[in-house]
């Protein structure tokens, strides 16, 4: 018996994820047994606090994002029956800043800004069931492709080392995003 | 078959791990140290010492004189660890203080270097007790400490530290931070072959 989406007739869906860009809700309408077309909506944020040698390092990041998709299932692949792939445009409002204090006088040592372009391509696979309850899950694992990001480094009483600014680089580079999805099949 | 390219497709866009194209800049903005910066008195915390039940603090004054920056650095020494009862005041003159470009120590702290000329260094016993102790230990050789007397040790070895003498040149490191509200000098006991400091020591001035 097939558990998709389209065996009890249903043609749309919606429900929340989580995923690395943070959580929200998605929808999806079936065009037709292989093609979903969906939106979801992303906000999240991040923020960290550490010490260093005499000093406090604090960041904080928000990311909302607006993803336009279409999906295209796999249906007949015989392995199983809800792999699907999917490509879309994700509108972003991601901001980014920290900075490095002087615990012993709050000066500013040094700080951060970091900007990620407005849009970008979102291209992904993955798996999905909907169970005949119409309880439907997936998972999925998502790439940005064409963005940039621009990091402003400001030095007040230190000069930032390159091994430093290469590992905030990397902490600051999200390229994929790996999205759980719980939803409801109607 | 179409379908299988078709994922295939879409797993190699994820695998190659695209991402977004990096675009870095750095902006300078710690403090341009000037003359008129730094002209004026700045002034250290109280620093004590409870293992010696004493404390000590320490007045930086920036002055023009013609066209040139002069300094004098005054540390006064406290018999107790509040800097209520003074012991003896260290004084450390210098002239024609003459400021560096902007670099960086080991540490990567933004700093100028600056020399200058030594004019005076002076110690001088705020109290009987402490001109007779230095009197009877001969302290850098002189057998002359009066309480309230200035007197120089340029050129001299007392305890531990030998001072530099009159006319000699002096290489220090100054860092202000970029709101400009306080001022750190060099550890002068740490030199690098330069002569300048290597690090700078922790205790702020502020103006």
């Amino acid at each position: 018996m097939s558990l998709l989406a389209k065996s009890d007739n249903s043609s749309s869906e919606a429900g929340l994820f989580y995923s690395t860009w943070g959580s929200g809700v998605m929808g999806g309408y079936y065009y037709t047994n292989e093609i979903l077309l969906g939106g979801d909506f992303a906000s999240g944020d991040t923020s960290t606090e550490s010490e260093g040698p005499g000093t406090s390092i604090k960041s904080e990041s928000t990311f909302m994002t607006v993803n336009a998709f279409g999906r295209y299932y796999l249906r007949d692949l015989g392995i199983t029956d809800g792999l699907f792939g999917q490509a879309g445009l994700a509108f972003r409002n991601w901001t980014g800043k920290g900075s490095i204090i002087d615990d012993r006088t709050q000066a500013k040592i040094a700080s951060i800004k970091i900007d990620w372009s407005p849009v970008v391509i979102v291209t992904g696979v993955g798996w999905h069931k909907v169970w005949g309850f119409g309880l439907s899950f997936s998972v999925a694992m998502n790439a940005s492709i064409g963005g940039s990001r621009t990091i402003e480094y400001t030095e007040n009483m230190h000069r930032l080392s390159d091994s430093m600014k290469k590992d905030l680089e990397k902490k600051t580079d999200y390229p994929t995003n790996l999205v759980i999805y719980v939803g409801y099949s109607f | 078959m179409i379908k299988y390219i078709f994922l295939l497709f879409f797993s190699i866009f994820l695998l190659s791990g695209c991402g977004d194209e990096l675009s870095t800049s750095t902006t300078d903005d710690s403090a341009n140290i000037t003359k008129s910066l730094l002209t004026g008195t700045w002034t250290a915390k109280c620093s004590d010492n409870t293992t010696a039940s004493t404390s000590s603090k320490t007045v930086l004054v920036f002055y023009a004189s013609g066209d040139n920056l002069n300094l004098n650095a005054t540390t006064t020494n406290y018999s107790d660890e509040s800097c209520v009862t003074q012991s003896s005041v260290f004084t450390k003159k210098l002239n024609t203080l003459e400021l560096g470009s902007k670099t960086t120590t080991s540490q990567n702290q933004i700093i100028n270097k600056f020399t200058a000329v030594v004019t005076d260094i002076t110690l001088e016993p705020k109290t009987t007790s402490v001109s007779t102790s230095l009197n009877l230990s001969s302290f850098c050789g002189l057998t002359v400490w009066g309480s309230g007397t200035e007197t120089s040790v340029a050129g001299l070895t007392c305890g531990s530290a030998t001072y530099k003498s009159v006319n000699d040149s002096y290489f220090d490191i100054i860092q202000m931070n970029s709101e400009k509200t306080f001022i750190r000098l060099g550890n002068i006991t740490n030199p690098a072959s330069t002569g300048y400091p290597k690090t700078l020591y922790t205790q702020e001035y502020y103006k």
